[in-house]
């Protein structure tokens, strides 16, 4: 037999080595499922979101998974001029200071959603971001109409439905839970009244207590509108689009808004303090806030009593508003591979979508980090059965801020007494006939 | 540098307000006139244009006045003046949005320090609402930024350069202290009052901050300022429009400068 010659040996070495080096085996680290990213991002959260949804906390989860990556944590204002900065630095400059971003509710992104200033996630909406995973309360807000592909320009990260939250606490004063201590849930907007009027009425813990603190400003006015519009005419929008001012529910619901200050059941802080209602309530101060869902986490927490502040639902046939904060990345991102790779594994992992729900109620967007809470929790109960039923989100037009802001300036204007309700809806469709109702998406 | 800060901004925007501007791209005198068409007959325009100069001749006048009381207060003060003036300056280093912010807890309806020490005096029926009010959130905002006595400081400086033999020499000829004020301290202090009244007028005509901290524009725009309209204006992504009111309002405030200087021209020293 021939020996074999050094070519041949040579050859079977290179053939060893690569069968040792690709074959798994206890030497070998363990194949894992995320990819080998590197390279540097920035994440652009708004201010709030670093510790609500502890942002640091999954930067380092990230950086850790991905040794090679290195992110930078940036902030953004919510309120006020800072999407416009952003949005023209993208535009102008063809540049993005972040790779990602989160934070802004879709009204505020609706101009880069029309100017397709944004990268679609459609092709990772795969496996378990698929869309039917996600909850439809929350991603209906992010589809546009448009080729297929296309569809989703935001993704929304984390949501909350509008209700009223209630320290029931104080509601048990009045008789005014049920056997399990959940506010009962009130059939009227009378009912509601004649409990605010109760409250404030009755010496709470030694003090006389605000009943009911609605609110009246720019971050949720309009959304309490719709909310009510929703719970018992299904949709705020008329056939063409259009905002339904003439709507009776909503006609009801600012009629009783001024009713229960009128009558000194009820408070003003927020026509001047976006966050005078949480506040207040915080403080021991107040009884009822009508307001995102959270508030009711946060605010047992700053009770120091869990889940002391619990939610009912506007009256009504069911149907809620429900919105979320949207992750999305712009067209001229430097880095949208890792900024894609962050969303996926930090902002949308069960991690970090419970750990903000357990701690300051910010709901979960995929049903398995919903289902992943605890299943005793009441108000999780309660705004999962918000989320299983109808809902809407916010309007989407181009000039959708403008139209909030004409909501409340005339709504202030009726409820000081400047303007009768005929006036106010007047003012309302005269201030949408003059707006630019462009929505997102293409025919 | 004055190129790129300056006058390419102004030149810029100046030409801005004849346009349509959207994040996408600017059409350049697309607009024509109708930018400032919009502004003048926004209903918003015209009452954050009133909420301004009302607040603004209030505000100068009063600031003024406070500023003028305690500068000649530490002027005449021998011991202690500079524990007093120590006292005095201590609202000019708390941080502007800081002092705001503590102040929307004072005036807090429910909670807040003042209306609690209005009930406990027996004046309950005086314990307002009083940022959320339409009748006192004026009233308010000027007591407000009031806190800290107004431009006192420049103004002392002005009050210890008038020369001492002046009232030495007015003391000797019977002067009482009212006759040493109208006829020594004003005059000489007219030079500092002119800069400082002018000083103040922009800066009341620019209110910005304590709306933003304190009432957000409300209630029903009652504290609707002109710089808080264009930020409103801003959010709404009226950009040509904003910059519109922009211009608009730096025509008045330039308009005040000009009178105010006109009124407290100095005369030339005949001597």
């Amino acid at each position: 037999m021939m020996r074999p010659s050094g070519v041949t040996w040579r050859v079977a070495a290179v053939v060893l080595v690569l069968l040792i080096g690709g074959a798994p085996g206890p030497w070998a680290p363990p194949a894992t499922a995320q990819e080998e990213l590197s390279g540097n991002m920035a994440v652009s959260v708004e201010a709030w979101m670093v510790d609500k949804y502890n942002m640091k906390d999954l930067i380092a989860r990230f950086e850790q998974a991905h040794p090679k990556v290195k992110v930078k944590l940036l902030t953004h204002e919510g309120l006020g001029a800072a999407y416009q900065r952003v949005f023209l630095e993208w535009a102008q400059t063809n540049k993005s200071t972040a790779d990602l971003y989160f934070g802004g509710l879709v009204s505020q992104l609706t101009i880069p959603m029309i100017d397709d200033l944004l990268l679609p996630w459609d092709d990772m909406m795969t496996g378990e971001l698929a869309p039917d995973k996600w909850i439809k309360a929350f991603l209906q807000s992010a589809w546009v109409a448009g080729p297929k592909g296309s569809n989703y320009p935001t993704l929304p990260g984390l949501g909350e439905t509008m209700n009223f939250q209630a320290n029931t606490d104080y509601l048990k004063v009045i008789e005014g839970t049920d056997a399990q201590g959940n506010p009962i849930q009130p059939t009227s907007y009378k009912q509601i009244l004649d409990t605010a009027c109760k409250l404030a009425a009755t010496p709470i813990q030694g003090k006389k207590i605000t009943g009911f603190e609605g609110e009246y400003g720019l971050n949720f006015a309009p959304d309490t509108w719709t909310a009510a519009v929703v719970a018992v005419e299904g949709t705020y929008f008329l056939p063409d689009g259009k905002v339904n001012w003439d709507s009776k529910a909503g006609r009801e619901w600012m009629a009783w808004q001024k009713e229960v200050v009128d009558r000194k059941c009820g408070g003003t802080l927020t026509f001047t303090d976006n966050n005078g209602a949480r506040n207040g309530q915080q403080a021991g101060q107040v009884a009822i806030i009508n307001a995102s869902n959270s508030r009711s986490t946060e605010n047992s927490n700053a009770l120091n009593k869990k889940n002391v502040v619990r939610m009912f639902g506007y009256p009504g046939k069911g149907g809620a508003i429900a919105f979320s904060h949207q992750i999305y990345i712009p067209r001229v991102a430097a880095s949208p591979k890792l900024a894609r790779a962050f969303a996926r594994e930090a902002i949308l992992a069960r991690h970090g979508q419970t750990w903000s729900a357990e701690k300051f109620g910010k709901m979960p967007t995929l049903w398995s980090n919903y289902d992943a809470l605890p299943k005793d929790d009441p108000n999780f109960a309660f705004v999962r059965r918000e989320l299983s039923g109808p809902s809407m989100g916010q309007w989407r037009y181009r000039d959708g801020q403008a139209l909030r802001q004409a909501y409340v300036d005339n709504l202030q204007k009726y409820m000081t007494g400047g303007q009768t309700l005929d006036q106010t809806v007047a003012a309302l469709k005269a201030a949408q006939a003059k707006l630019d109702l462009t929505v997102p998406g293409k025919k | 540098m004055l190129l790129a800060f300056i006058a390419y901004p102004i030149v810029y925007s100046f030409f801005l307000t004849f346009s349509r501007f959207t994040i996408r791209d600017v059409r350049w005198f697309a607009a024509g006139l109708d930018n400032y068409r919009s502004v003048v007959a926004d209903p918003d325009f015209l009452t954050a244009l009133g909420f301004t100069l009302s607040y603004t001749v209030v505000w100068v006048a009063l600031s003024m006045v406070c500023a003028l009381l305690v500068g000649v207060l530490l002027q005449q003060v021998r011991v202690g003046s500079t524990f007093f003036r120590g006292m005095l300056f201590l609202p000019t280093v708390v941080p502007v949005t800081m002092g705001f912010l503590m102040f929307q807890w004072i005036l807090d309806p429910a909670n807040g320090i003042l209306n609690y020490v209005l009930k406990e005096i027996g004046l309950g029926h005086f314990a307002f609402n009083w940022l959320s009010d339409r009748h006192t959130v004026f009233g308010s905002l000027i007591a407000v930024t009031l806190w800290g006595f107004g431009p006192w400081i420049l103004l002392l400086a002005g009050l210890l350069a008038i020369p001492r033999e002046l009232y030495e020499a007015a003391r000797v000829d019977g002067a009482t202290p009212g006759r040493e004020f109208l006829y020594i301290t004003l005059p000489q202090l007219r030079p500092t009052l002119m800069v400082v009244t002018t000083l103040q007028v922009i800066a009341g005509l620019k209110i910005f901050v304590p709306i933003y901290v304190l009432t957000s524009g409300g209630p029903a725009n009652a504290s609707l300022s002109l710089y808080f309209l264009v930020f409103q204006k801003i959010n709404q992504y009226k950009l040509a429009y904003a910059t519109t009111v922009g211009w608009v309002f730096t025509t008045i405030v330039t308009a005040f400068a000009i009178i105010t200087a006109v009124a407290f021209r100095v005369r030339r020293d005949d001597a």
